[in-house]
């Protein structure tokens, strides 16, 4: 009998125990955890063909990958970061660097840096200049990207418009998208973001620059996104879906992969785009470098009268948490990621735009193998950065909400963005730094 | 009864209305059902269809075996949980309801009276300390962590049950086997633990049901893959997706559902005390 | 009965210490909590506060706290009036001795309230599907025009409800029934052979019979329904436009989200304040035990 309440406790006991038992074995060998995006392990480069030459160094050390969705890789850096639990090194969207850095959940890379002779000058003075958060370095730039027009030239013929020939002016937009949207067939004219994530915001601000317009003031305490070239950029998203009804309406309910995804089964006639989709043609299209050219546009946004032509960047950087155990093997491992012949490999195949001097040396390489590579170099000296500062994310919120508003009638854009600016001047004026 | 007439016509109403109701009931199951055995390009065609042109096995196969898509291990990790779940709440209700309805101790009354309080704690409510307090004790994003809270939150309510339950067995029997030489422990795990076998799976497939569906507490306390159960997996799955595969959806929700309809099934007297948290006796 | 207290304590200990140590402490700590400013990314460090948590419930502008609060309101009182309607319907139906299947269709409508409120959002997510729905393929075949339902700002909380209606009809269908069978048949067949109508035994018998089982409906449906999160959470995820932004997941965002932990604690003692005032409510009308 004794024995039978022995086992009982003893099973009691061990039962949980032993289910956590097995997953933690400790080892003699190293483990360096990376928290990434989801498209950027598509490929062995950047990540792996990386970690298979930091092996060769350090055959102790093994790496291991997380590949995440835009929206969950920084709700899960926060947390896994705040568990203690965090990875070792994690892509960073540069609108996230100043909100990780002032919640210390980045280690201040600026002496390993100086220590890598010629790492500091290599990169463009902009992307130099945005790796840092208070004047420390957090971070080494991975890639940019530069918004640009997409089109179907495929439907541009089925509507009768010359594929050569893409819209130059918001009203071209206006009367091309017109054209091109066919309830029929389920073809619309223009699509852009409208879900609850900054992507809605960030493929608006292009045409707020266009029109003069800026997010924040230069020295990023107040908005400044209500001007007049606001609510021109904000008409244009509203005449386009609600007033010419050549955008889907559903968008408020889509995120931005669905979007892409319809312009890639050749839904969406035109959209604004980061360029990524020439990999998903020659990939999952099986489209050939000059079967994409033929099928696919890619030009400068439309500007608007009087305005100039302005687009956005955005990138990511890798950067070393204040969890990782081994912060010096970690920066080690970085640094082979971005190393010119490593990245270029990755930029060229993804389509990405390098950050690098020494890579844009490589200019013909880009030019024979991205088709897009000349409009993207064209347009990236007039791109310009969303505010790196901590409260961005709450900004963008506001930003995102007034966009939705006005596309949904419940606002007249000049009013939703007047109310976002006056909530976002509450945001800021609460700011630490 | 049969005596007494019933106007035609309100019968068929009133079948009218049980039928209708039985058709919405199932139409949403239904769909998650036959969408399982569609092709992808079938399963969001317009318009849709009732019965699977091409039956094809290709979805239940790919949530097993393709790990980037959903693979076994987020069953197991619910499995594993759900299990856990219910080892703990068995033997923490059995062992308090068998306190409970043998003896006699100050705060007895209050101390019941507060499990079915405790029952109406929502988990919600804790979810952001416990967070706090997993992280620090080291029980966040384990298994054992998950199982003790869902264990602990079904188990004031399952105790309850188990000491109604005592109740009804006769104490004579332990007595006597008491006369016979046995310690009372021995007389309880002997004689009183086999009598209360239904009533011990009745808890055991309510505290494993709290675990299988949990899905707020595993968000915010699992992060890896080796340990979040598969309606976390499943989160994840549409999140990562461009476009969303409704098939593989659906034959990840038809899976999840096959277990606790087959429990349902089998313990459905128990099921229905204990979904409404034994304010009715079915 | 036994009259030995020591043993009986020890019997309920492990009960006892795992309550305290997960549902006891937790709700002690969240107090605590609430009074303290926490980021996500060091949940170690408390900064006392004191009432500010609270305070600035009322000055978060996205979205204000009144209209989180009207939200729940709206989804928890649409549903529970749902719920406790079809369930009544129902159980009325079912309780007619005459109808074949009774049981085969109680147990039918149990299926949605088993299976998980995640399953039940990517359910009806898909019902709801703008272009490969089944819901705007009806409105076709009716000529009606397509909707984009939980994308709609306007529609995306209605969706919600119909979703949980759905999933919650079988929970007050249970207790409604267990209500009905405990009248007794004889009190129904002696009203038909004085005459009675069927709305005349409905109102001057068996509701006034039931009508405490219809406030317990009301009270435990209440309190379910007021923290439903997976349902939502999967369907709309509290969008578009903060439209379905419920309590629930009003709490999720500000602690996980934007890093607030101290203020999600806040919200946290909003939810526990209301299940706190469901007990209290529920035990007063019916303390077990006292029947």
């Amino acid at each position: 009998m004794k024995r039978t309440i022995l086992w009982l406790l003893v099973l009691l006991i061990l039962f949980p125990l032993a289910l956590t038992g097995a997953e933690r074995r400790e080892s003699e060998e190293i483990v360096l955890t990376a928290m990434v995006r989801d498209y950027s392990l598509n490929y062995d480069t950047p990540w792996y063909t990386a970690a298979e030459k930091f092996s060769e160094k350090y055959p102790h050390v093994r790496i291991e990958f997380e590949g995440l969705p835009y929206n969950d890789q920084r709700e899960k850096v926060l947390i896994t970061v705040g568990a203690e639990r965090g990875p070792d090194i994690v892509m960073v969207d540069c609108i996230w660097l100043g909100e990780f850095a002032s919640n210390n959940i980045l280690i201040d890379l600026t002496s390993r840096i100086s220590a890598v002779p010629g790492l500091r000058d290599d990169y463009i003075e902009s992307f130099q200049q945005s790796s840092k958060w208070n004047g420390i370095e957090y971070g080494l730039w991975l890639w940019t990207d530069v918004r640009m027009l997409s089109y179907n030239k495929d439907l541009f013929r089925a509507a009768g418009l010359d594929p050569n020939k893409p819209p130059a002016t918001w009203a071209e937009l206006r009367e091309y998208a017109k054209k091109l949207t066919n309830p029929a067939t389920g073809v619309w004219g223009y699509a852009f973001p409208a879900f609850s994530t900054d992507h809605t915001a960030d493929r608006w601000y292009p045409f707020l620059y266009m029109a003069g317009g800026q997010i924040l003031s230069d020295d990023y305490t107040r908005a400044a996104f209500n001007s007049e070239a606001g609510v021109q950029a904000l008409q244009l998203l509203v005449d386009l879906m609600r007033n010419d009804k050549v955008s889907p309406t559903d968008l408020l309910g889509i995120s931005e992969s669905d979007v892409s995804n319809g312009f890639f089964t050749e839904k969406y006639a035109m959209q604004i785009k980061v360029g990524e989709f020439w990999a998903d043609f020659r990939d999952k299209g099986g489209l050939t470098f000059d079967e994409y050219k033929n099928k696919i546009g890619v030009a400068p946004l439309p500007v608007p009268p009087g305005g100039s032509i302005a687009t956005g960047s955005g990138g990511w950087l890798a950067a070393i948490t204040r969890d990782s155990k081994h912060p010096d093997l970690a920066f080690e491992y970085i640094t082979m990621v971005v190393e010119t012949y490593n990245m270029t490999e990755f930029l060229i195949k993804q389509g990405a735009i390098p950050t690098r001097k020494s890579m844009l040396a490589l200019e013909d390489r880009f030019l024979s193998a991205v088709p897009y590579f000349n409009v993207a170099a064209e347009v990236l000296p007039h791109t310009q950065f969303r505010p790196p500062i901590p409260e961005y994310s709450q900004i963008s919120s506001e930003i995102v909400f007034a966009i939705q508003s006005a596309l949904t009638g419940r606002a007249a854009p000049k009013a939703a963005l007047d109310l976002a600016a006056q909530r976002v001047n509450a945001i800021l004026d609460q700011r630490k730094w | 009864m049969a005596s007494i007439y019933i106007n035609p016509s309100r019968k068929i109403i009133a079948y009218a209305i049980v039928l209708f109701y039985a058709v919405i009931t199932i139409l949403p199951l239904y769909w998650i059902f036959v969408t399982t055995f569609k092709s992808p390009s079938e399963a969001i065609g317009f318009p849709p269809t009732l019965i699977p042109q091409q039956f094809t096995f290709s979805n239940i196969i790919r949530i097993f075996t393709d790990s980037r898509v959903f693979g076994f291990r987020p069953f197991l990790n619910s499995l594993v949980i759900s299990l856990g779940t219910a080892v703990i709440a068995v033997i923490a209700s059995f062992l308090a309801g068998y306190g409970f309805s043998r003896y006699k101790f100050p705060g007895r009354d209050v101390l019941l009276l507060s499990l079915l309080f405790l029952n109406l704690l929502p988990l919600l409510s804790i979810v952001i300390p416990v967070f706090r307090l997993f992280i620090i004790y080291r029980l966040y994003d384990t298994y054992m962590g998950l199982a003790l809270l869902h264990g602990f939150k079904t188990a004031p309510f399952t105790s309850w049950l188990m000491k109604n339950y005592i109740d009804t067995l006769p104490e004579e029997l332990e007595e006597s086997a008491m006369i016979d030489g046995c310690s009372p422990f021995k007389a309880m795990l002997r004689i009183t633990a086999p009598l209360a076998a239904p009533g011990l799976a009745a808890v055991a497939i309510l505290a494993f049901r709290q675990g299988w569906n949990d899905f707020t507490a595993a968000l915010i306390l699992t992060t890896s893959a080796s340990v979040r159960p598969y309606t976390i997996a499943l989160y994840r799955f549409v999140g990562e997706q461009g476009q969303v595969e409704w098939t593989l959806i659906s034959a990840a929700a038809f899976i999840s559902i096959i277990p606790v309809v087959i429990s349902f099934a089998f313990f459905q007297k128990h099921f229905v005390t204990g979904l409404t948290g034994g304010s009715v006796k079915a | 009965m036994r009259r030995r207290p020591a043993v009986g304590y020890l019997y309920i200990t492990p009960l006892v210490v795992g309550v305290l140590l997960f549902s006891i402490y937790p709700v002690i700590q969240v107090v605590w909590m609430s009074f303290h400013e926490i980021h996500l990314a060091s949940l170690r460090q408390m900064t006392w506060v004191g009432l500010q948590n609270y305070a600035e419930l009322f000055r978060i502008q996205r979205p204000t706290f009144s209209s989180v609060l009207t939200i729940t309101a709206l989804f928890v009182g649409g549903s529970v009036f749902f719920h406790v309607v079809i369930g009544l319907l129902l159980a009325l139906m079912l309780n007619a001795t005459w109808l074949k299947g009774r049981t085969f269709f109680r147990n039918l409508y149990m299926l949605p309230w088993i299976t998980s409120g995640i399953m039940v959002g990517y359910t009806w997510s898909f019902l709801f599907e703008p272009r490969a729905g089944i819901l705007n393929y009806m409105l076709s075949l009716l000529s009606l025009p397509a909707q984009s339902w939980t994308a709609d700002p306007t529609l995306a909380l209605p969706s919600i409800i119909i979703a949980n209606i759905w999933r919650g009809v079988p929970y007050s269908l249970i207790i409604l029934t267990g209500g009905l069978q405990s009248i007794n048949p004889e009190l129904n067949e002696s009203a038909i052979v004085d005459g009675a109508s069927t709305t005349q035994i409905f109102r001057l018998i068996t509701f006034p019979l039931i009508k405490s089982f219809i406030l317990l409906t009301l009270i435990l449906d209440t309190g379910l329904t007021f923290h439903v999160f997976d349902t939502i959470f999967s369907m709309t995820a509290g969008g578009p436009m903060h439209s379905t932004e419920t309590l629930a997941v009003f709490m999720y965002y500000q602690a996980f989200k934007y890093g607030k932990i101290g203020l999600g604690s806040s919200i946290s003692m909003v939810l526990l304040t209301f299940a706190l005032i469901i007990a209290i409510v529920y035990m007063r009308f019916f303390r077990p035990g006292r029947e």
